[in-house]
Order: structure tokens, then sequence, then C-alpha cells
């Protein structure tokens, strides 16, 4: 910076300056981070706003959930048995759709994958950073209701994150609960 | 720092060094925020078609056996979503029941070794002139075809008998298909292993007529004996024997079992011994020679059916060998020897309850066999023979071939006797001794297959390599010892593009035609071949009407199902009778070693870590500490300080060694628990081509070694006399530890039997405290280390290695001691009155309950939890490392680098742990990850956790089971009745950290 005022004021201007340029930067990558909680930029304006585009198949929850009376556990298999609750595999879908409604433009695509033994590459909505070990087995077996976490899925034509899944949300959960608050039990 | 600007009327002007600090503090967070950018959005693969045996997110484990000695422990191997992550012991396996050794915790680094073959290969000449040529890649059908064509051809030609195919020692099925393989293409077969104890064998023939090797029980026996053998680190079945003893050393009735081991060179077992008696080398004989003459002379012989005639001829035929006479030949006193015959036989104690065993490989020289006719005598008078040396059954060595047969191989491999070779995980090109020159030999082989895994000084020169499955990957048993048969699983699809050799055995017979494949199945892989010998099996013992559960009487598929999930099928063996072979007394033993010109005799030991050399590619066994001289990634020679000072060198020094038969240079380091006048060399190092990890490093003792078998055993001799010269060149060895002494500190403890059993034990006093007292409502997870079982072998260490994820960091970063090891093993030596006391403390963290890191972490990143442990919170540690330096135990590790794990490596790593990144301390979390398996298992099952549902890596493979993990808070677990045991204390506990490990002092004998 030159030298532009004389001794304090000097520094108080730069100070400022500097100050601000952080501020400015700061801010805006606040507003970028809670971007990600929803996981589409596009979709910062809105809890619920649902973008069909980012998933190569455009499955809808609420028909399979809703109208066809699925429950979540058919299809995430290992969810009361396992850390991850699993996306189903290609031929779980195949199992219905080579019979039903497999002349649709989408069941049709479902059904190349399927043929083509390509597993289909989900966009994944629900993630938590690599230093979280989160267990499904254990969260399902204590009865927390999927739509706890996951929201009303049932009513969602495309899969979004509705709810933060940030430590201090499950942190509440944890103690209205009087489950344990031990760092260790998801931090090892 | 300045900087000068140009102001607008050009007169250069000075930024105060203070203000652009300001300007750069404020605007750097803002850049390097500006330079996040949110994470692109992961994608979350399903499978096609899920495989049955596989829920993600949980692990499957498959029963199988180990396969990286012909021990043949039976192991589990934990997978996770199809890769092996782990392997153990498998607790139904009669031999390791649960144990495993540090090579078989390895073993994963076999099957993920970055420098293994990825398919095969075939030799072209690149340049006719100098004949140079590459081992090129190639399709499987191509190379398959290309060796039955070769076989094909010198068959037409009527030389098959010029086929010779080698492979290590094999049992069970493997061993039947080559054998019909060999047959019906008319080859030769020899099974090389470089530790063949034909010495034994021969033995035995000359003691007993029996060609076999017996089981030897350490349990019982309330004296054991070794002359020089390690049975606690390559001498045989180290785990069963390991486990063995430990469970016979246990202090009973205020009596605890004798050890005594007899050897030049401190082995470890020999570390362990209560006695180590330091004797010439080759004078094994000699000692139990002298030994038989006393029991013999003093009437003291305890096997029972023995005519007085034999007994006089025993006297006779060991007449020469008096205590005093060979006192000088040995370097032990005759007092010594006497006390030792008289122990041994003592008939208070009755027949059958001491056991001398003999045949280390380090002590293997010109009379090896006869020394061990001696030793197998002195068995035999104390009465073990039928007791604790057991013939029926007989162990796998039995049918090794011998160094001899090699030998003639190699002979007749040089005056192109030979037409074709296989050479099947074998690595004579390194192991044989250099004046054998093997290598030479195989370029006179007109063509070489090599169906070796790795790529190595044997394997890279053959004619065309057909890479085979590693044991982790393939079907196959073993039967180590008669009537145990291990049922071998691949654990995973393999790695690489690989075959299994049964397979390429069967369809090269095929293709070969009838003549050669009659008698093996027409159709079928390696796993139908294996099935149907199972199923021959089945047959051959139900119908011998073994009683109850002994009998399969199921259908074969249940039969088949069971032997899977148990790791096999375990019939016992009857118990033969033997007898002394009527001819043995007739001749004569000669026992005196014989002498070489040189200054020194040099004697060459197996290594715990890398056996025979095979061991050397693995970085956890480069990278864990040798237990007794605590160094890493090289090799060395040894000597005492006295040798040390006649030869004129210092530690360090590089030390150029001749013998008759070569000469290396290897860096001296002074051990004082060798003989003066004898120097050693570790076995395994120095290979020329054996991958990133094996190559280029140390020296290989082969070079220096005769290459005459030894007459009797046609067995090798791994004693030699040596020159010694010190060289202008220093070169120091990488060592964990450089000094063994406590300096008073009392940290190894230990207490004599007598004071134990009169009582005279004092608990530690409890301390005072002024910090409340943690509350442990539900858990209190706690650890005992009993350091008289603890025999140092590392087994511990590289399971948590392989649990933990903990990276290796290479010879240069060891050299700083940089180690990331979250456990170790430290070595103490005590003398009292020229008696070495040596005490292996396994040291990890201790999980405080009243931690001094706990306190100094800014940020509250390592803390107690309410089940006590000492937590480490990875992403919240910023690296202020202050925990590391409060540490009084030394345990914590900063990751200072950002290790690699080169590919394939990573898919060892275990996905129930993190790992680390660079900037994060770390230490034993006493496998939080099996705690938390353990307590979900219970609720699972809506229990509550019993003792023996959560163990931690290290104490889950103990071979010697000296390490106990387990609820404080339950006053029935083990660890809590451990933690009163009247042996119990805490390593400084004076510093009042309060530790969860409670450690057990060592039983010594004699007077601490």
């Amino acid at each position: 910076m030159f030298r532009l005022f004389s001794g304090v004021s000097q520094f108080w201007i730069s100070f400022g300056f500097a100050g601000t340029a952080f501020l400015f930067v700061a801010t805006s990558a606040v507003e970028r981070g809670n971007a990600q909680e929803v996981s589409q930029e596009s979709a910062a304006s809105s809890e619920t706003t649902e973008d069909h585009s980012i998933q190569p198949l455009d499955f809808s929850h609420h028909h399979h959930v809703t109208e066809i009376g699925l429950d979540c556990q058919v299809c995430h298999v290992y969810a009361r048995r396992s850390p991850v609750a699993g996306i189903p595999s290609v031929q779980r879908c195949a199992g219905c759709h080579e019979q039903v409604l497999s002349d649709t433009p989408e069941v049709q695509k479902l059904l190349e994958f399927w043929e083509n033994e390509v597993p289909i590459p989900w966009v994944r909505v629900h993630d938590l950073p690599d230093h979280v070990r989160f267990s499904h087995k254990r969260h399902v077996l204590g009865d927390v209701s999927c739509s706890e976490c996951h929201g009303d899925v049932g009513q969602m034509t495309s899969a979004v994150q509705v709810e933060s899944l940030s430590m201090g949300w499950c942190l509440n959960c944890h103690q209205e609960r009087q489950a344990s608050r031990d760092c260790l039990i998801c931090h090892y | 720092m300045t900087e000068n600007l140009t102001s607008s009327d050009g007169l250069t002007e000075t930024v105060g060094r203070r203000t652009f600090l300001k300007l750069v503090g404020g605007a750097a967070p803002a850049a390097a925020v500006a330079a996040c950018s949110p994470v692109s959005p992961e994608q979350i693969i399903p499978y096609v078609i899920p495989p049955e045996d596989v829920i993600p997110g949980v692990a499957t484990w498959y029963a199988s056996v180990c396969g990286e000695c012909p021990a043949g422990c039976g192991t589990l191997i934990r997978t996770r979503e199809g890769r092996a992550v782990k392997v153990e012991g498998n607790p139904e396996h009669p031999i390791n029941r649960g144990s495993l050794c540090i090579r078989g915790q390895a073993s994963l680094q076999g099957l993920y070794n970055p420098d293994r073959f990825t398919g095969p290969q075939q030799r072209r000449t690149t340049n006719q002139a100098t004949n140079h040529s590459v081992l090129e890649p190639v399709e499987w059908d191509e190379a398959e075809q290309e060796f039955v064509n070769r076989i094909q051809a010198i068959r037409e030609s009527g030389l098959a008998k010029q086929i010779a195919i080698v492979t290590p020692l094999t049992t069970g099925s493997l061993a039947t298909l080559v054998k019909t393989w060999a047959e019906g293409v008319g080859a030769r077969h020899l099974t090389y292993e470089p530790f063949a104890y034909e010495a034994i064998r021969a033995a035995n023939r000359i003691t007993f007529d029996r060609n076999a090797v017996p089981h030897h029980d350490f349990a019982t026996p309330r004296l054991v004996m070794s002359f020089g053998a390690d049975f606690q680190e390559t001498w045989l079945s180290t785990v069963g024997h390991t486990r063995d003893h430990s469970e016979g050393r246990q202090v009973q009735n205020g009596q605890k079992a004798r050890f005594v081991q007899l050897e030049p060179r401190m082995s470890l077992t020999g570390a362990n011994a209560d006695e180590w008696v330091e004797i010439r080398p080759g004078s094994e004989g000699l000692l139990a020679a002298a030994m038989v003459r006393t029991i013999v002379s003093e009437q003291r012989v305890q096997v029972k059916m023995i005519d007085g005639d034999t007994v006089s001829l025993l006297g006779q035929f060991f007449d020469d060998y008096s205590p005093e006479g060979v006192s000088d030949r040995t370097g032990v006193s005759a007092g010594r020897i006497r006390e030792l015959a008289r122990a041994f036989s003592d008939p208070n104690v009755g027949p059958g309850q001491s056991l001398a065993v003999g045949s280390g490989i380090a002590t293997m020289g010109d009379r090896a066999t006869a020394s061990q006719v001696a030793i197998n005598l002195l068995n035999y008078v104390a009465g073990n023979v039928g007791a604790t040396v057991v013939f029926g059954p007989d162990m796998n060595w039995g049918e090794a071939g011998t160094y001899g047969e090699m030998v003639e191989l190699t002979r007749a491999m040089r005056n192109g006797e030979i037409q074709l070779l296989v050479l099947h995980d074998v690595n004579p090109a390194h192991s044989m001794p250099g004046e054998i020159e093997f290598a030479t030999a195989l370029e006179a082989v007109p063509f070489v297959v090599s169906t070796s895994s790795f790529p190595d000084e044997t394997s890279i020169l053959a004619d065309l390599v057909l890479p085979t499955h590693t044991p982790l990957e393939r079907w196959g048993d073993s039967v180590p010892i008669a009537g145990l048969h291990g049922l071998m699983q691949p654990a995973m699809r393999p790695v690489f593009n690989t075959r299994h050799f049964g397979d390429i055995l069967l369809d090269s017979a095929r293709a070969l035609g009838r003549d050669v494949s009659a008698d093996l199945p027409r159709r079928g892989e390696f796993l139908d071949f294996l099935k149907d010998r199972w199923e021959e099996l089945q047959e051959a013992i139900h119908s011998r009407e073994p009683e109850g559960d002994d009998d399969p009487q199921e259908d074969f598929d249940d039969f088949w199902a069971n032997a899977q999930r148990r790791g096999g099928f375990f019939a016992v063996v009857e118990r033969g009778a033997v007898s002394l072979n009527p001819t043995l007394l007739r001749n004569n033993l000669e026992l005196d070693p014989a002498s070489s010109d040189r200054t020194f005799e040099l004697i060459v030991y197996p290594s715990l870590h890398y056996y025979d050399g095979r061991g050397a590619n693995r970085p956890w066994l480069q990278e864990i500490p040798d237990p007794l001289m605590k160094t890493t990634w090289a090799s060395w020679v040894e000597a005492s300080s006295q040798t040390a000072r006649s030869m004129n060198a210092q530690e360090g020094q590089l030390i150029r060694l001749t013998t008759d038969h070569g000469t290396v240079d290897a860096s001296l380091l002074i051990n004082n628990q060798l003989r003066d006048g004898v120097v050693a060399m570790p076995i395994g190092q120095g290979h020329t081509d054996y991958g990133r990890y094996a190559a280029g490093r140390g020296v290989n003792p082969m070079v220096l070694l005769s290459g005459d078998p030894e007459l009797d055993s046609g067995g090798r001799r791994w004693m030699v006399g040596v020159d010694a010269t010190p060289l202008e060149v220093t070169r120091r060895i990488p060592q964990l530890q450089k000094h063994f002494d406590q300096e008073d500190r009392e940290i190894a403890q230990a207490v004599s039997l007598v004071a134990l059993a009169g009582g005279e034990a004092i608990p530690e006093a409890k301390h005072f405290s002024l910090s409340p007292e943690h509350d442990h409502p539900i858990h209190h997870w706690g650890m005992s280390i009993d350091l008289d079982s603890c025999n140092g072998c590392n087994a511990c260490v590289a399971a948590c290695y392989a649990e933990n994820n903990v990276p290796t960091v290479g010879h240069d970063r060891m050299r700083q001691g940089r180690t990331m090891s979250w456990l170790r093993i430290e070595r103490f030596v005590e003398t009292h009155d020229g008696r070495v006391d040596n005490r292996f403390l396994p040291m990890l963290c201790q999980h405080c309950d009243h931690a001094p890191c706990e306190t100094v972490c800014p940020v509250f990143a390592t803390y107690h939890t309410d089940e006590g442990l000492n937590a480490q919170i990875y992403n919240r540690c910023v690296g202020t490392r202050y925990c590391a330096n409060n540490c009084p135990y030394r345990v914590r590790r900063f990751n200072w680098f950002q290790e690699e794990f080169p590919e394939p490596m990573h898919l060892q790593l275990n996905p129930d742990v993190t790992t680390r990144v660079a900037g994060v301390m770390e230490k034993c979390t006493f496998c939080v990850q099996r705690i938390t398996d353990g307590k979900g298992t219970a609720k699972d099952e809506n229990r509550s956790v019993r003792d023996d549902d959560i163990t931690p890596a290290c104490a889950q493979t103990c071979p010697a089971q000296a390490i106990v993990f387990g609820d404080m808070n339950d006053p029935e677990s083990r660890v809590s009745q451990l933690a009163t045991d009247a042996r119990a204390y805490h390593v400084l506990g004076e510093l009042n950290t309060r530790p969860a490990v409670t450690y057990l002092k060592k039983v010594t004998q004699s007077e601490v």
C-alpha cells in the first residue's frame, strides 16, 4: 500500500481496507457454505425446490413410496444391518421394471443400465464429511424414523436434503433422546 | 520484511514491516477463504447385482490357512466389500488356536504388494548382438500354449526326464496334483525349503528308524532344554510352540517350569529362557552326549521297557564324552552339564516331563545330524519319546526335499541335463549359497518357467512367467501335522491377472494329452479336484470308525460346508510307538565340530521377520524393529565388544567378511549376548530384485556359506569360518533402541519365584489426587499385559499396523526415529551375577485416568471418555504437539508427513479406522472401532457386553496370550482379576497417571 496518509491514519485506513475485503469475502463464503447444505447452488433460495436434472434417472420417491406404498427398507436394504443404508442395486430396480412400465423412457434408460451391467451413477444427496462416522443401523434400530433426518421423502419427486445435518443439529437430537454426546462415538 | 515502492513523486518509500504484516494479515484469510470452493457433489454407486455374502459396511470373514511358512496355522480373514483387510488366527485351529505371528499378519502385504507380477510375461530378445532380453506382458492363452508346446517338444524327443519342477514344501491336494502331474509328464519333482531341517529327519532315521519330524509338546515339560532351536521364531511351528510353552510356563503351586537355552548367540527364544548358556558353535552334540552319559552313569534312565544291555551300550556309546572331557570343547563347565542332566531326568518328577530340542538353523553345521542323534538319545533316556516327543502326528517337514537334492539339480542344470525347469514360489537364486551359482546354472537351462507371484532374483531370470495366486486368493489345503487338514479358501478375487497353480497344472496336463493326464480328472478346475480329495478324505476317516464327533458321517456337501466354516477337518492321529534303531549303537557318532583356519566362526541365523528372505518385501516386516537388536530396514554383522576390539573395529564400521566361499561387507553391531570369537549375521536381506522394499537393502549372508551339503542328512551348513577386516567406511544401522538399560526406573519389573510364592510381592500404594476422579458409569476399559508371557515377538505390533492403518515411513525416516507405530516392544536387559534377564515390555497408550496429555491440548482434541479411553479426535487436532511432549510414556505419534500407501496397498486399509492426514496426532485407541462394534453386537442381541466380546488387535494375535482386554467395571472379567494380581503394577506409576494398562511382573526363577 502506498504511503498516502501519515502515521496513525495510514494504519487505520489500511486496516479498514483489508478488513472490509476480508469481511466481504468471508460473508460470501459463508453464504456459499450455506448454499452447500442444500446440495444445489441453484436451489439456494428455497429448501424444497427439487432439481430433476441432477440425477441420471428421474426417480420419484413420491410415486414409489406414496403411490405404490414401498417401505424405505424395501430398497435401502442395509439400513438396519449396516452403517450404510445402501442405494438399491440395479437388479432390485430391474426386478420390477423389467415388466412394469418397461416401455416408458425413464424405465428404458434404467433397463439400458441393467442390460449393460453398468451401475447407475446416482448423485449423492445426503453426505456427511469423511471425519464423521454415522451408523444407520444404530439409528434405525434405535427407532429413529427415516423422515426425521431425510424429511418427508414420500412427497419428493426428486430427492433433496431438507435437514441441515450439521453437528449441532445431530447433537440436539442426541440430547433430547439422551443418547451419548461423547466425541468418540462419531469421530474415531 | 520491507519492500521498496515508488511513490507518485518518484521517490522510493518503504512500507514498515508491521504495517505490511497487518495488511497481509487481513488479506490472507480473505484470500484463503476465497480460494475455498464448494465441494462438488459425490456420487453414490449401487451394486448392479449385490454379491450374496457382502453387506456393505459389515465385514465378512473367511476361514483359511496361512501360507507364509510351512507351519500351516489356521486363519480367519476379515474382508470388507470383497477386500481382505485383516488376517487373524483361527481359534478353532488346533495349532495356533487364534494366534498368529508377525509374518502371518504381514501376509496382506504380500497379497497387495505393488511390485507383484500383474500378469503373465514372456521373454523376448531385444538385441541379438548383446543378447539383451526383457520380460513382456503376454496373454494367458498364449503363455500357457507356449508352456505346453515346450513340454510337448521335449517329451517328443524322449527327454521328459530332463524336465524338473521345484515347489516349496506342499501338502494335501496340491501336493497330490503336483506329484501326479510330474509322473504324467515324466518329470522330476523337488521340494525346496531353505529351512528343511534335514538333520532332524536324518537323525530320527538313525535313532528310531523313522524318517519323520515328530510333534513336540512344549506345554507339559517341567524342563525345556533347547540346543539353539529358536522354537518361538522360525523353528518348525512357532506359533503353536509359543502358545504351548506359554501355557506350560504359568506359575502353578509356587512352581514354574524351567527353560534353558544353550547356544552361542542369544536368539529371541533364548532371551526368554530362565538360563541362557553360552556355548561354542556346533558343540550341541557334545553337550547332549555328556548329559546322556551322566544320566546313564548315575542310573537316572527314565525310559520304561529298556533292557540292561541297551542301557550299558548307551553308556559305552558316549563313554568318551564325560562332562569334564567336553567342558573345554563346549565352553560349559562340567558342573553345569551335570546339573542340567540331573534336572532333565529327575526321578521325582518321572519320565516324560522334560523336552530337549535342537537343530535350530543357526546351529547346523558339519555335525548337525550327529548332534541331533545325541539330542534324540537325551530325550530317549529321559523317557520323553512317546510323551513330549511324539511320533504319529508327524510334522509335514518329514516330506521336504533336502538341500543336497537341490545341489544335485543345480549340477544337472549346469551340465545341460535339464531342458525345462518350472520354479513355483521358490527363490534359490537368493537363498542358495553363493558358490552354488544357481543363477548361472539357470542360464544353462534352455527354458525356465516361473509360477511365482513376485519378481525376485529367480523369477526375473525366467523365460516365461505364469504368475499364480497368493494364499489369500486361492483354494487349497494344508496338512502341517498328520491328521490336521486345514482348508484354504480365497478371501477375495485375485488382485492381479494371476491363475491358480493347480489350474495351470491341470490345463497343461490335459493339453498334453491323455497319456499325461490319465490319472487326472478330465474336467473341472482345481477347486473340483480339491473337493474330490476331500470327499476321499471323508470316506477314509469314516472308514476308520472314529468315535462320536470325530466321525464325519454327514453328506459330503455338509462336510464341505462345515470344513469351510471351521477352517478344515482336524482328526486325531494315533501316537506311534518307536524304539531304538538296533543299528544305531553300532556306528560311531562324530560330534566334535570341525575347526577352520579362519579367525572367527560365523553363524548365520534365521530371521523372525524375513524367515529365509521371503518376508523382505513386506514393509511392516522391514519397519518393525528386530526384537533383539531393534534395528530396522537393515542387515548387519554382530560381534561382542571383545570380538570387535580384536578386529580393531567400532560399531557402525563396515566389516569385510571373507570365508572360503565368498566375501561380503556388512556394518558392525555390538551384541554382547554373543560368544567371543563368533560373529553372527541375520538371514533375509541382500535382495537384488524383490521389489522396492527389499531390493538393494543389506547383504545376503548366503554368499559366505559353503555349498557342500552335510554328509549325513544332505542339509546345508549354516556355520563357517570367517576372517573379518574393518574398512574405512562407517554406515550405522538404524536402531530404534540404542541401549537396553532401564537406568533404575523400574519400567519393566520382575519378581522372583521365591518372593512371589512367599507373598512378598507388594501391590502398589494408592496415590492421592487433587483432581476429581473420572466417573465410569457403564464400562471402564482396561488392559493387562503379562511380562512373564510376552516374548517380544512383535506379532502384536504388526497386528496393530494392519488394524489401524498405521503407515510405514521407510528407512530414512526410521533413521531419524520417526516411527509411527502405536505399539512398540521395549527390550530391557538386567544382569545379575553375569546372568542376563531380558524383559520385553509392550508399550502403548496407557489411557491414563490422570492423563498428562489431556490437560494441555488447547483445542480439547484429546479428553477422557466416560468409558475410560483417552480419546484423540483427529478432526479437532491442530497439531500443537504439546500432548506428545507431555506424555511420559512417549506413545503419541505426530503425522509430520503425509505417508502414501502405494496401490494396491491402499486396499488393505481398514475402513473402520480413519486414515490420518499430515498435521494430526495419533496413538493407540484400544481399538475403539472394535469396542464400538462389540457394544453394538451386544445391543443387537439385547444383552450386556461379555468379557470376550471385545479384543483389540494386539491381544487377539498374541501367540503367548500375554495381553488381556476387558471391562474393569465387571468384577468377573479377566482384566479385573489380573488388575489385583500379586504381580500387578503400573509403569511409571509413581507419576500418578493412573494408567488403564496393568502390567504383571515377569517371574524369574532366581533372585531379581
